[in-house]
């Protein structure tokens, strides 16, 4: 069953556990018996002590009884604090993995894919997952466990009550598989529904700005409203199936009961010759409610496990996701720019792109060299394919064909981590993390290895000092500050090469030329390339591409 | 309640029957006894059915009006709160914390209802049976409650610390996935994955604490029906002993313990769920009740505008309805801030700004965003399809849709993607190139073609030839409309017929490009110059 397989994924992740799951294995069945062997000590008593009017003799058996009980609780507890610890240990290694795999994937990953849906999936789906097993998975082990024990106990006190009992249990079985799927389907497309939710909300807190500006408030209300709709239909569902179910057994469990009675009837009346005695009897009455009570106990929890199951088939997903961009085993150092002598330091050689085979290309034939110290630039109508260009450049995406060289070695050999360290970028959107100025600037680079007076140069002029708390979104500050941040976390760690990527479409004429006075000393043994629309800006520059379409025409 | 009734007569007669058994004369009564019983199981589960379908319902309807009020709530709170208040603390409180009230309203209601029923039914039963036994039995009761409500402080607090620590990750993660180009421009990777970690061991921990106190309460519950088991042999089985006591009166006792272990088992579990319910109810409460910074007076009347005329007397500034207006100025001379005090969506002080004379402030929002919209700086698509996102505000057919693209246009560009129009944009429109996101912005502004229009920086991102045509098609679609562009493109600034050159909050100078061009020591022939425009002062467009 696919679920069996989904546990299967489980696996490495139980490595370090084994002694402790072994302990739990050991401890099950110890509990699973102390629990099953109580009607019997009861039935020993009734048929025992009782019927011969034994007081002491039954003060033996409460006290066995009683001994049965506590060893049972002990038992438990110490069983539910084993698995609970493994479980969340489990789950911790699982939300690491899960973000590790996630951070490591390509741009194309997180084109497609909304905030929202990795976030929950790593909070909600993994939370359910914590929830559901270590407590769920575990206790239906508990309940099978019992299943398996009670019915040998009651094979060991009259065969005959044992196979009518059992027989009761083949419906049940039959049932619960029934429903099994009923839930599953149901489930699965309740968190579908809950997650559009989910991202619907997120994608208009992130662009409430734009919501309040186009005065939409209401259409938003009203998409919610139809998604909500759909959500509470899909739960309708699994609600449906679960009260059935639960129904069905408790009206097997007194079927069963009828008939044991029923069948102490024939035997009583000399029908049928087995033996049977009052204390067989009440033992079995017990038995029924205690073999029925795991299985209703299983259908309640069936929600709570198949959801279980659905936010690990959906982690799955993630996990399945590829890296696509790796680094070699053994990547090539870039080598020293005095190395290079007459040699390019970036080259295209034949580079096609296009961001997957069904799309359009974007580059066609590119073939450029860029020489240490040279100040290029990219021009070209929007779309005409310059951002693409950057990206292939840090191999945010890989070439479909062609090579890109940097210090004659291709970029695929290069480390990336490398490779980005010594191509800066400075987009034109930015990202700010929570925390004050200095840290976004650093970025966990070495302090040290930051220009922090270059830093200091080039925030003169604005408002912005180096203690100043940002926050997430930045909207405290305005997009001008912004684009300064992008420029200081690049230039102050001294890159060899820059790109700038419509670097300056946001800043203003001012805080423009502010920054080129800064820089300019720091740019001139650095190998600059532009990406940008307004000539301007570009007029100094040592050679102009002119792209067009995805292809070079000056 | 009437499966709770039905449920504690079967047993009566489960015990009639088997007393019954000893004597054969009985055989048909113990014959149809069974029968009954059969019966009245029958009955007993399909009420059983509806009654759960009906409990569950609620549990889910609850959920439903939760998240509707709490969506309607937030859409309208003005951006602003949303720097504070971390997005995916939001989204943990729209799921999490409205599925912990759900949990409340069905599963635990289920249980309440249940368990008080049964206690109510079944124990005065257990006394008709046997009076000393039951005494016993109900002194473990308070044992059990002595216990659960000692645990549950416990609960409560663990619960608590468990559910910030997922809001912080939940932030953490949103926080990261967005910026996550970011991240891998500077291999930031290893450095993320760590600071991860550190939320998740933190997180771990806590869940450890709250699992091992709740996994207390399962054991403890079985424990004292099995105690109470014990009690039944031991006493009951005196009274069989001294026949006071029948088989059948033992039956029927072991049964209703029974059917009283799940309630009280569940009891245990029931706790948690309120406590959880209680930390999630003080949350939704919290966010209900923060109420939008830009709200309508209660005196606002609705009005739709004539003339349109916009002043700003403390700028002094105003603005005639057909004008095309050009903003330009420094970082932070306040352009942006003046465009969203327009529209309300920074607060105003009254008698700031006037639209036809009246104070914006005393008009509704919904009119004065009717009258005008801003295209903003930031340009944010929805993950959904080209077309939806043009005609985002408006629902309109394809060929409009069409009509708009080719005004910004971006026509040609669509119809060469696999999917056109319908091609999904993803999150911050990252599969187009930021001049085509911004051409989106545009013509779904356009679609809504506002009286009055504020283009907040919205042709940066565009070469020069495409914003030629496209401020072209704007200028003339909108002829008899206003429309303020926030610009630092001269190209745009020249045709305009006034210009407003701001500097720390306020309008330093006004005119027309000749007028300002020619004022002596204007900051206006400043900032052009320093964009590099050649040809000096007689150069015209």
């Amino acid at each position: 069953m696919k679920n069996l397989e989904l546990l299967k994924t489980l696996k490495p992740f139980l490595r370090p556990y084994l002694k402790k799951l072994f302990l739990v294995l050991l401890l099950l069945p110890l509990s699973s018996i102390s629990f099953s062997i109580q009607p019997v000590i009861m039935q020993r008593a009734i048929d025992g002590p009782l019927s011969k009017g034994d007081f002491a003799g039954l003060w033996v058996f409460a006290l066995a009884l009683g001994l049965a009980v506590m060893f049972n609780f002990f038992v438990q507890i110490w069983q539910f604090w084993l698995v609970n610890i493994i479980g969340q240990d489990l789950i911790a290694s699982l939300r690491l993995k899960i973000f590790s795999h996630l951070e490591r994937l390509p741009m194309s990953f997180f084109d497609r894919t909304p905030v929202g849906r990795s976030v929950s999936r790593i909070t909600s789906d993994l939370e359910q997952l914590s929830e559901s097993l270590a407590g769920g998975l575990v206790l239906v082990v508990l309940d099978l466990l019992n299943i398996v024990t009670i019915l040998v106990f009651m094979l060991y006190l009259s065969p005959v009550f044992a196979l009518v009992v059992s027989a009761f249990l083949i419906p049940i079985y039959f049932l619960s598989l029934y429903y099994q799927e009923k839930f599953r389907k149901a489930n699965l497309d309740s968190r579908q529904e809950l997650a559009k939710l989910n991202s619907f909300l997120q994608q208009n807190i992130v662009g409430i700005s734009v919501v309040h500006a186009l005065n939409s408030i209401k259409k938003s209300m009203r998409i919610f409203d139809d998604n909500n709709k759909k959500y509470f239909q899909a739960n309708d569902q699994s609600i449906k199936a679960d009260a059935q179910l639960s129904a069905l057994i408790e009206l097997v469990s007194l079927l069963a009961i009828v008939c044991l009675i029923w069948l102490s009837l024939k035997i009583i009346d000399s029908t049928i010759h087995i033996p049977i005695s009052i204390g067989i009897i009440l033992a079995f009455i017990q038995y029924t409610q205690s073999l029925f009570e795991p299985i209703r106990n299983l259908t309640d929890k069936f929600t709570v496990i198949q959801s279980a199951f659905t936010a690990l088939e959906r982690v799955n997903q993630i996990l399945e996701e590829k890296e696509d961009i790796f680094d070699i085993k053994n990547p090539r150092k870039i080598p020293a720019l005095n190395t290079l002598e007459n040699h390019p330091l970036i080259e295209f050689k034949n580079v096609w792109f296009r961001y997957s085979a069904s799309s359009p290309w974007v580059l066609e034939n590119i073939n450029l060299k860029i020489f240490p110290g040279q100040k290029v630039a990219f021009v070209g109508k929007t779309g005409a394919g310059k951002t693409s260009i950057i990206k292939l450049m840090t191999r945010l995406y890989e070439v479909t064909s062609g090579e890109i060289l940097l210090g004659g070695i291709n970029i695929k050999d290069i480390a990336q981590d490398d490779l980005r360290a010594f191509i800066g970028t400075v987009h034109q959107d930015s990202y700010i993390f929570a925390g004050d100025l200095l840290h976004n600037i650093q970025l966990n680079r070495d302090y040290s290895q930051i220009d922090w007076s270059l830093v200091n140069e080039l925030l003169s002029k604005s408002s912005l000092k180096l203690e100043t708390k940002l926050s997430e979104r930045a909207t405290n500050i305005s997009s001008g500050e912004e684009q300064l941040i992008n420029f200081a976390r690049v230039f102050s760690a001294n890159p060899p090469v820059i790109i700038l990527d419509e670097a300056s479409a946001k800043i203003d004429v001012k805080t423009e030329n502010h920054l080129q006075q800064v820089l300019t000393k720091h740019i001139k043994n650095k190998t600059l390339i532009y990406v940008a629309h307004r000539l301007e800006t570009i007029s100094h520059c040592d050679r102009i591409y002119t792209l067009e379409r995805g292809k070079i025409i000056d | 309640m009437l499966v709770n009734l039905l449920g504690a007569y079967i047993p009566q007669l489960i015990k009639t029957t088997i007393d019954s058994l000893q004597d054969l004369d009985q055989k048909q009564f113990v014959q149809n006894s069974l029968i009954l019983i059969v019966l009245l199981s029958v009955v007993m589960a399909i009420i059983r059915v509806y009654s759960r379908q009906v409990i569950f319902g609620i549990g889910r309807q609850i959920e439903f009006d939760l998240k509707k009020d709490i969506f309607n709530h937030v859409i309208k709170l003005q951006p602003s709160f949303f720097n504070q208040q971390k997005t995916g603390d939001l989204i943990s409180i729209m799921s999490n914390d409205v599925q912990a009230l759900r949990g409340l309203g069905g599963f635990a209601m289920l249980n309440v209802i249940n368990t008080l029923i049964a206690f109510a039914v079944i124990i005065p039963l257990m006394f008709k049976l046997h009076v000393t036994l039951t005494w016993c039995f109900l002194a473990l009761i308070p044992f059990v409650l002595f216990f659960v409500f000692g645990l549950s402080a416990q609960i409560k607090l663990f619960q608590q610390k468990v559910q910030e620590k997922l809001g912080e990750m939940s932030n953490f993660l949103e926080a990261n996935l967005s910026g996550i180009h970011i991240v891998k421009a500077y291999a930031q990777e290893l450095s993320q994955i760590a600071r991860f970690d550190f939320f998740n061991n933190s997180l771990k921990k806590d869940y450890i604490s709250l699992v091992k106190v709740r996994s207390l309460i399962g054991p403890v519950m079985r424990v004292i029906a099995s105690l109470g088991f014990v009690l039944l042999m031991y006493i009951g089985g005196q009274g069989i002993i001294s026949k006071s006591f029948t088989a059948g009166d033992f039956a029927a006792y072991s049964l209703y313990i029974q059917k009283l272990i799940w309630p009280v088992a569940t009891l245990g579990w029931l706790v948690t769920i309120i406590y959880r319910a209680q930390v999630s109810y003080k949350r939704i409460e919290g966010i209900l009740g923060v109420k939008p910074s830009i709200y309508d007076d209660p005196s606002a009347i609705t009005k739709t505008f004539f003339a349109d005329d916009i002043s700003v007397p403390s700028l002094n500034l105003k603005i005639h309805k057909g004008q095309n207006i050009a903003i330009i100025g420094t970082i932070g001379s306040g352009k942006s801030t003046l465009a969203n005090k327009l529209m309300r969506l920074v607060d105003t002080n009254d008698n700031e700004v006037f639209i036809d004379n009246i104070d914006t402030k005393k008009i509704t929002l919904s009119s004065l965003r009717s009258l005008i919209n801003i295209v903003p700086q930031e340009n944010f698509l929805f993950s959904t399809s080209i077309h939806e996102n043009i005609a985002y505000a408006r629902d309109l057919e394809r060929d409009e849709v069409i009509r708009l693209a080719r005004l910004v246009c971006i026509h040609d560009e669509i119809i060469k993607l696999p999917e056109g129009y319908d091609s999904i944009v993803g999150e911050r429109g990252v599969t187009l190139s930021g001049g085509q996101r911004q051409r989106l912005a545009i013509a779904r502004a356009l679609a809504i073609d506002p009286e009055i229009l504020i283009l907040d920086d919205a042709l940066s991102s565009l070469d020069n030839e495409s914003c030629e045509k496209i401020l072209k098609n704007i200028l003339d679609i909108r002829k008899s409309k206003t429309t303020i562009f926030i610009t630092h493109k001269i190209k745009i600034v020249y045709n305009m017929d006034l210009i407003l050159v701001m500097d720390k909050n306020q309008i330093v100078e006004q005119g027309n490009h000749k007028e300002l061009y020619l004022k002596p020591n204007s900051l206006y022939r400043d900032l052009l110059l320093e964009a590099g425009l050649e040809g000096g002062s007689s150069e015209k467009p």
